[in-house]
């Protein structure tokens, strides 16, 4: 009673590393890469049975952490000629999310399953995901 | 451009954006579920006390078992070979002897729990590789109330049409109180039993079966005025159960409880029972009354109870509406003339046997149960049945 314990929110790591080169006036790369902690969970551990039931038991509140977050994304821009007296400059960027295909954890869940708990991991965007942005300044 | 082309005009707009919104929602929605283990340094076994000790004639039972991790299948798994003993506040020291495996049981001319007095277990296990040993907290037993009465009610269940009829089911509400207000903590455990037939004119037509109370059942009246109970549900027997066809009768034992304990009980009625909805709490380790003597930190599961305790017992013999009917499904097939049966006794089971008027037939059932009570319950009438005559 009375311990200290991390709280539901507690993120003790969080990096952001971002990295632009410009290879020629038309042709950029740019790349970042995000890493947090992943966040604090309390988990089934163990079940046990009193009577006729069958109870589950828990560690410490926030004991563990759920898996690390980490993703890198990279982008590609080419601009059009850049020619100064066009009236709207085109550019074109191709980008992918996520290019580690990481299956980043974004919520952990355990059911019962005839008679068994089974734990389970959702992960949103779970792979690389390429796209293709066509824009233009005026 | 007028208002009719207007709107014609935004509708077209939106039939596209409609579905790249569709799109991109399912886009999101295309997470991935994988199954997950956790990695975890928690112990692999973990030592649990089931014990209640009361003031009634009769050993008191203390089972031990370990807890199985997420990994396995649920199979208890006694503790055999612990010494187990109680100790009072007065010094005086009873063991416990093994019966079975893992459930170990006082003497009953040596030992009787008493009022008023504190006791603690002693527990020491032959763990490899060293044996370990762990106490509980000391507890007290404190003085409990009989109770006022057990009574039922009728309830409709309105969405449970059988036929024409609204189905009742029985609920069984508890009144009790303490003239001293000194009780203030219950814990209610009960043994159902009921009497079902076979509709059919067999050796074992008529059985018994019994049952034990599954839920958490406990009551606090710190917050209340007066040390009073009324109406506390105690449980709900629905049509889906053949417990009110013929005879119902329910044994309520009720349980004084220190402070420490219903809070407990509170605790694992949290995380075990009140659990699916929008409020539920955070799960996590609850503490209890036992620890081990080597290593405070080791993790115990389980509660010694220490529990003055009383009982009564009433009997339902209404008739309610929609009760489901377990053996109407039993008729298999009809045998005509005097043709044998393969596999009889076997697989197959005779239950109408029609000799005259001609002509004979016999009709099959091909589930034991229907043939014979005495798969779910027993022939054995219980001593008690007839208390209420």
């Amino acid at each position: 009673m009375g311990k200290w314990f991390p709280s539901n929110f507690d993120k003790p790591n969080d990096l952001v590393v971002t990295f632009n080169y410009l290879f020629s006036r038309r042709l950029s790369l740019s790349s970042s890469y995000t890493y947090s902690s992943g966040r604090p969970i309390t988990y089934p551990v163990a079940t046990y049975d009193i009577g006729n039931k069958v109870f589950v038991h828990y560690s410490d509140r926030n004991k563990y952490r759920i898996p690390d977050y980490s993703r890198l994304d990279l982008s590609l821009r080419i601009s059009g000629n850049l020619k100064s007296r066009k009236i709207a400059h085109p550019n074109w960027t191709f980008s992918v999310y996520n290019l580690l295909g990481r299956q980043n954890v974004y919520s952990i869940y355990f059911q019962k399953e005839f008679g068994e708990i089974i734990g389970y991991k959702l992960s949103v965007f779970g792979q690389a995901i390429p796209s293709v942005t066509f824009s233009f300044d005026f | 451009m007028d208002s009719t082309s207007i709107i014609k005009n935004t509708c077209m707009l939106v039939k596209p954006l409609y579905l790249v919104l569709l799109f991109s929602v399912l886009l999101v929605l295309n997470g991935c579920i994988v199954q997950f283990l956790p990695e975890t340094n928690e112990e692999q076994e973990l030592l649990v006390v089931e014990g209640l000790i009361t003031d009634q004639y009769g050993p008191s039972t203390i089972k031990l078992s370990k807890s199985l991790p997420l990994g396995g299948r649920n199979a208890a798994r006694p503790f055999e070979g612990c010494n187990v003993s109680i100790s009072d506040d007065l010094g005086n020291n009873y063991n416990l002897y093994e019966t079975v495996a893992g459930t170990y049981i006082t003497n009953p001319s040596d030992f009787q729990g008493i009022i008023g007095r504190s006791y603690i277990l002693h527990i020491s296990t032959n763990a490899s590789p060293i044996s370990l040993s762990y106490r509980s907290l000391p507890m007290e037993m404190k003085p409990v109330p009989p109770m006022d009465s057990i009574f039922y009610e009728k309830i409709a269940i309105n969405d449970g049409r059988v036929g024409t009829q609204i189905p009742e089911g029985c609920q069984i509400y508890v009144n009790t109180h303490d003239p001293e207000n000194v009780c203030k903590f219950y814990r209610w455990e009960y043994s159902e039993t009921w009497e079902f037939k076979l509709p059919y004119l067999v050796p074992n037509k008529i059985c018994w079966i019994s049952s034990s109370s599954d839920q958490i059942n406990i009551k606090s009246t710190a917050s209340l005025v007066e040390d009073r109970i009324n109406r506390y549900p105690l449980t709900f027997i629905s049509n889906m159960t053949d417990r009110l066809r013929v005879k119902y009768s329910i044994l309520v034992n009720q349980y004084s409880l220190n402070e420490d304990e219903y809070l407990y009980w509170e605790k694992l009625q949290n995380i075990s029972e009140h659990i699916g909805g929008l409020y539920d709490i955070t799960p996590s380790s609850i503490n209890n009354n036992i620890w081990c003597v080597e290593s405070p930190d080791e993790k115990v599961l389980g509660y010694f109870s220490v529990s003055a305790s009383s009982s009564k017992r009433i009997f339902v013999k209404d008739n309610f509406k929609g009760i489901i009917d377990l053996y109407n499904s039993c008729n298999a097939d009809t045998v005509f003339g005097g043709e044998p049966i393969s596999f009889l006794n076997e697989f197959v089971w005779v239950v109408i046997d029609h000799q005259m008027p001609p002509p004979s037939f016999k009709v099959i059932t091909y589930t034991k149960g229907c043939y014979d009570c005495s798969v779910r319950g027993t022939t054995i009438e219980p001593i008690f049945w007839r208390d209420d005559e």
